[in-house]
């Protein structure tokens, strides 16, 4: 096994298998799809084009069609319609470059979007924001296409092999448990990194579509393990923004295994179908 | 005196009349001065804030509410949370995919494996701390 580790996609990437030697290019192919940060990407051009209704590429419409069943799934927790919000908090520009800023006033609620086909209709001006979603897809598509067994991108993991174990970090740095994963995905979310001032207000990435602010939950960082990365991603975020019902529903869904959160007091929880290999003392 | 201003029955019975509406309607009138609020002087006072509209901090919950088949508690140590911090770094793409291992990429200090590609698949950890 050969392991890699790059950067891309405003985080770092490791792909682990036996010929991993695509994956960057991949990566690198994916963010200039995704990227809301490269004039250049499809996604600018999309964000910035005056017709309700744009073709798009086959990769941009398999990411924005499992985006649209995730928001449907996540009840609108998880809606990449808060690209617009986003921008307004500070987070126009790539996160080494975000500066703090002043008080951020009344932000109009999350645009309406949809797809059919490839084809997607919105209104101009709504801004789409793939963010963790492009991660987790790209990382999915990278092991289903076979060029490693594992990638994990930031955080985002999908795996095709059996023994895969994922070492869960708290937002302090510590090990907090070890889970088998296997084939699947694990995803954690966490508002303790990419923060960042807006007038009195502290802003972080993981802004909510209920109030297009910033999250306040009690959760700080959520896990979630899932068939798919992308689905994993999908549901840390909406673990996180539910904040005490988390948990209760995230065992509710059928397309998420497990789910452990990190409370705001730094306290570990989880859903009893996370499967442990280890974890540190009570 | 009454009978010499009004010599008559029925005017003294009037001017009678007369005086005790004019009595009672002053009394009224006094009454009403009294509950009817300022118009003058001190601004009306607001009315309170509906303490549902009220945007204030909640109070952060203890523990989250547990789910049906249970809540697994892995570490319950509360410690202070983290101080807020803002992650600079400079992030660089990989080049093309051919050649050396390692194109564009460095070696990761994270994740770990070990064994080869043959024979039986080793354990492979990975970490997740989020983005």
């Amino acid at each position: 096994m050969i392991e890699i580790e790059f950067g891309a996609m405003g985080t770092r990437v490791v792909a682990i298998g036996a010929d991993p030697e695509g994956v960057p290019e991949f990566f690198a192919r994916a963010e200039r799809v995704f990227s809301r940060f490269d004039r250049g990407s499809e996604l600018s051009a999309l964000n910035h084009d005056p017709a309700r209704s744009v073709e798009v590429s086959e990769a941009m419409a398999a990411c924005l069609n499992k985006a649209w069943d995730l928001r449907n799934r996540t009840g609108g927790l998880i809606d990449p319609a808060v690209g617009s919000a986003v921008v307004e908090w500070g987070y126009d520009r790539t996160f080494a470059e975000v500066e703090d800023r002043g008080p951020v006033g009344d932000l109009a609620a999350v645009g309406d979007w949809s797809i059919f086909g490839n084809v997607v209709a919105r209104r101009p001006g709504v801004l789409l924001d793939l963010g963790g979603l492009a991660k987790g897809w790209t990382a999915d598509r990278a092991v289903e296409a076979g060029l490693a067994d594992i990638v994990s991108a930031g955080g985002d993991v999908r795996s095709r092999h059996a023994e895969t174990t994922v070492s869960i970090q708290d937002p302090w740095g510590e090990v907090i448990a070890s889970v088998h994963l296997g084939s699947g995905g694990l995803a954690t979310s966490t508002s303790a990194s990419r923060r960042w001032k807006a007038g009195d207000v502290a802003a972080h990435h993981i802004v909510d579509p209920r109030n297009v602010r910033p999250a306040t939950s009690p959760i700080i960082s959520a896990t979630v393990i899932a068939p798919t990365a992308v689905q994993a991603e999908a549901g840390a975020k909406a673990v996180l923004l539910q904040g005490e019902q988390g948990l209760t529903w995230a065992e509710q869904q059928d397309w998420i295994d497990s789910a452990l959160v990190v409370w705001h007091d730094g306290s570990v929880f989880a859903t009893t179908g996370m499967e442990l290999a280890e974890r540190s003392a009570v | 005196m009454l009978k010499r201003l009004f010599p008559s029955r029925w005017a003294r019975i009037v001017a009678w009349t007369g005086a005790a509406i004019a009595w009672g309607t002053s009394i009224v009138a006094v009454q009403a001065q009294i509950q009817q609020p300022a118009t003058t002087g001190a601004p009306e006072a607001l009315p309170e804030p509906d303490p549902q509209v009220q945007e204030v901090p909640q109070p952060l919950a203890a523990v989250p509410a547990p789910p049906e088949a249970g809540l697994v508690v892995i570490r319950y140590t509360p410690v202070p949370p983290p101080a807020p911090e803002v992650i600079t770094r400079t992030v660089t793409v990989g080049g093309g995919g051919g050649g050396t291992t390692n194109s564009g990429a460095t070696t990761s200090s994270q994740a770990s494996s070990s064994g080869n590609s043959t024979g039986s698949r080793p354990s492979i950890t990975v970490t997740s701390s989020g983005s």
